[in-house]
This record gives structure tokens, sequence and C-alpha cells, in this order.
């Protein structure tokens, strides 16, 4: 099976600090795979990379094949129709309330009827337990209903791939069980992507693969049942063993 | 081989200019001029909705009448006492309402009005557009696919444009009707004799040349407030600072400016004087 995302010879860097250095990483379609690593290793620097929100300095990034590295701006658009972006804060505008959160890529993108679109508004908060808050501004939501609603404006294109940066983040356990929820649930859908965490429990539940970021390369890639108790690198990584100054 | 040697001997010049004050300022010019280039192709390509528009000129413009007009009046009425009691002592008071006229017309409504919103516009612009920098809203307009241009500063810089001059003329009015109250009050020059001696003085190119001015300075104000507002990092802590630096960039801006544009429009008066036009 072809990859749906593909990474090529990645390098990043900001000043004088090499992020990344000559990394390769593959989505396959309808998997969700876990992106690991210490904190400054840059995973949510890679997400932003795939949806043109960074600029590689060297590398190719394939979307289906097609080489997005040098899209101008305008092409990237097109390009972020299909891969949603799950902000780690929701970044919702907080001049708008949730439900004009949700029109917003409906009103810039589609030519439905306003009652379509608040079908679909509706439908959407539905799926992800916000019924009811349509009115609410991101001010008056929890954390965890605020990182729903940024998934629900994610969602509300259909797109194929999902990005998560971190969305169990600063959640208690029934909201990070919700979130975890889901993203099996979307996976079951079809809409795969790749999840940035610390969370290793998010992880083992909603991932088929894992990749442990490590020195700016992919340092271990595999399935989620053969590296978690097995590799070395991410046991330590997982219980906390591995030294702050690898990452 | 020398042909490599002498491109990478410009490369590494040019990287070491990107590290002086030229090269960032250089650079800093180009963001501007990226941020103007984006704003006038999607102005003609696919502008923003009508009401995108009239909610920031109401936000921008209309809410910066109170703070306009009570400095205009000000102005107004410090420079009819401040000449009123200096051409006392020649016995000069009627010059008083054409010195205040021509003054506000042509220099001091434009300006003062620029100030204001310097002040206020380009200071909410930048923490308005600076907030949603810090707090990845930017990065969610650019991830749904839309253009921040479009959606944030196209309208914002637009509206500047547009509220300035109309804000400039109505200092103009407010200002003229500070030295009227000095005078009829204070110096005993009648209603009558202060609108005469106004209006006479007053040609159409004094007024077109201090609105030309307020778009001028309306355009300096909005790209200002939106370009520090882009530039923000750092969090709260930032967007306070950004928002410093752009009162003070717009303010420099608006002064400096101020004097080209002085310079340019007493050039092109002479052109006319002399019938080159």
């Amino acid at each position: 099976m072809d990859p749906i995302i593909s990474v090529r010879g990645f390098c990043k860097h900001f000043g004088s600090k090499i992020v990344h250095d000559n990394l390769d990483l593959d989505l396959f379609p309808g998997e969700v795979l876990s992106l690991i690593g210490g904190s400054g290793s840059g995973k949510s620097v890679l997400l932003r990379a795939l949806i043109g929100l960074e600029r590689a300095d060297a590398g190719r990034i394939y979307f289906k094949g097609r080489d997005l590295t040098d899209l101008t701006e305008t092409q990237w658009r097109e390009v972020r129709l299909q891969i949603a972006f799950v902000f780690q804060g929701g970044a919702l505008f907080d001049s708008m309330s949730v439900e004009e959160n949700l029109l917003y890529p409906l009103d810039a993108h589609t030519v439905l009827s306003r009652k379509e679109k608040q079908v679909k508004v509706d439908e959407t908060l539905e799926l992800l337990g916000l019924e009811g808050s349509n009115e609410l501004f991101p001010s008056d939501l929890s954390g965890g209903m605020q990182k729903r609603a940024g998934l629900a404006r994610a969602l509300i294109l259909n797109p194929e791939i999902i990005l998560y940066d971190e969305p169990t983040a600063g959640l208690d356990p029934f909201n990070t069980k919700n979130i975890q929820d889901i993203i099996v649930d979307l996976k079951k859908r079809g809409r795969g992507g790749i999840l940035v965490t610390h969370d290793m429990p998010t992880a083992f539940a909603t991932s088929e693969r894992m990749a442990l970021l490590l020195k700016g390369k992919i340092a271990v890639s595999g399935r989620v049942e053969d590296l978690k108790d097995t590799n070395k690198l991410v046991h330590s990584f997982i219980t906390g063993e591995m030294a702050y100054g690898t990452t | 081989m020398s042909n490599k040697g002498g491109g990478a001997t410009r490369l590494s010049r040019l990287a070491q200019l990107h590290d002086t004050a030229l090269g960032r300022g250089l650079e800093e010019l180009g963001s501007v001029c990226r941020m103007i280039g984006d704003s006038v192709r999607v102005l003609f390509r696919s502008p923003p909705s009508f009401s995108a528009f009239t909610f920031e000129i109401y936000q921008l413009g209309v809410r910066s009448f109170v703070i306009v007009a009570v400095a205009a009046l000000a102005v107004g009425l410090v420079m009819a006492i401040q000449f009123g009691f200096g051409l006392a002592r020649f016995g000069a008071k009627l010059y008083v309402p054409k010195i205040v006229t021509i003054s506000i017309v042509r220099e001091l409504g434009p300006i003062f009005t620029a100030l204001m919103m310097a002040g206020r516009v380009a200071a909410g612009i930048t923490s308005e557009v600076g907030s949603m920098k810090v707090t990845q809203q930017l990065d969610a307009i650019r991830a749904l696919g839309t253009d921040p241009t479009k959606k944030l500063f196209l309208p914002k810089i637009v509206a500047c444009v547009i509220a300035a001059p109309m804000l400039t003329i109505c200092a103009n009015f407010i200002g003229i009707f500070g030295g009227l109250l000095i005078s009829t009050t204070n110096l005993n020059v009648s209603a009558y004799d202060y609108f005469f001696k106004s209006f006479e003085i007053v040609t159409g190119r004094d007024v077109m040349g201090g609105i030309f001015k307020s778009v001028v300075f309306g355009f300096l104000i909005g790209v200002t407030g939106c370009y520090c507002g882009v530039n923000t990092t750092g969090g709260t802590q930032g967007v306070g600072q950004a928002t410093t630096r752009s009162v003070v960039m717009a303010s420099v801006l608006v002064v400096f400016s101020d004097f080209l544009l002085t310079k340019l429009l007493w050039i092109i008066e002479n052109l006319f004087k002399a019938g080159s036009f």
C-alpha cells in the first residue's frame, strides 16, 4: 500500500538549532500514527510543516504522491481542505461563538444554503458531544470542550487526514478518554492521521503505529504492539529513563 | 569553479548582511511590501464581503470619532487663543480666523487625526492581530484553507484608508468651530467675520491636500498595525511590546511622511502656479 503522506529527507533548523535532520516518515491510509518524542524535539514543527505552516529547509513532503514542498500559499489552501489540523489549545476564534467558528470554513469553501450549513454544524457538534453549545463563546468553554470544538471545526469540511497536536494535553482522565474515543471513532470512519502526543495511554489506545523522534530523526517506528514493551528506546522514553539531552 | 566560489562569497556576504541592522531593516521592509502586495492582490482578485469593510469602518473609524473630535476642538481653541493674544499686540486679531483655518485644514487637522488614530487604531489592530498570533488563531485561519489577508488585514487597512479622511474632514470642521468659539467670546470677532475670513483664504487645493495626506496616513496606520500584530512573538508580554512598537512606529511614520507629503504638495502647487499643469 502506498503511503498517503510521505516525508523524505526533511530538514529544519531555527537559528543554530537543528530540529530535523534528514527525517523520513510515512503515513498509510486509514491509520493513526503516534509521533512521540521529548519536549522541543520538533514533533509539532513537523506536523505544521505537513500543512505548510512551516517551510522545510530541505527535503520533500508528498501527499497522495503530489510533491507539496514548493507549493505557493494559494496552492497550499487547496491541500489544507484535505488535511485538517487540530491545534493544541483549540485555536478557536475568540470573537466568534462555537457555531460561528464552525460556519467560518463552511462559508469560505462551500456553497451550501444557510439551512444546510446549520444541519452540518449541528451534526458535527453532536458527533463530538457538544450539542447545545452553538451560542457559547470559547471563553465560556472548558479546556476539553475547547479542544472538541477545535476538532469539530477541523472536521466540518470532511478532511481525509487529521493532524492532532497534543489533543489530550492538560485534560482530566474523563476528557482524555473522550478524545481517545473520538479519534478511534473517526478512524473507523476512515479518517486517519498523525497524533503528536506525550500521553502514552492515548497513543496506545488510538494508534496502529508509533514513531519516536529523537535527535532530529525518526529513531524508531513500527507497530505499537511491537514497540511498547520490547523496544529499548521506546521503553526508556515511556518510563522517563531517556536522558533529557537526547531529545 | 570560480563562478561557484563567487556565488559562495556572495551568499556569505548576504548572510553577513542578514545579521546586521541594515539587513534586518531590509527584511522588515520586504515583509511590509509583501503584506501590501498581498492586500492589493486580494482586493482585486477576491475582495472580502462589503460587511467586513463596514464592520471595520465602524470599529476603527466611527468609534474613533469622539477622541478625534476632542483633540480637534482643543487644537482649534488653543490656536485661536495663542494667535489671538499674539496678534492682538499688532492689532491683527482679524487674521486669527485665516491663520486658524488654514493651519487646521492644511496641517493640523490631518496630522492630529492621524496621531489620534495611531494611538487608538494602530494599537487596537496590533493587540487584536497579535493576540490572534500568539493563540494560534492566525495559524488556524491558514490551516482552514483561508487567507488572513482577506479575513483580517485588508478590511482593516481599507477601513483606515476610508476612515482617516472622513475623520479629518470632521476634525477640520470641529477645529474651525473651536477657533470660532474663542474668536467670538474672547477676541471680539463676529461669527460672520470669522466664517467670511476663514473661507476667503481656504482653497480647494488646501482641502484636497489635507485629505490626500490623511489617506496616506490612514494607509500607514493600517499597515503598521497589521504588520506589528502579525510579527508578535512571546505571549501576552509580546502583545504589549508589539502594541507599543506599533503606536511608536505609526506615529513616527505619520510625522515623517507628513514632512515628505508637505514637500511633495508644495512642489505640485508650485508647478500649478507656474502653469506646468
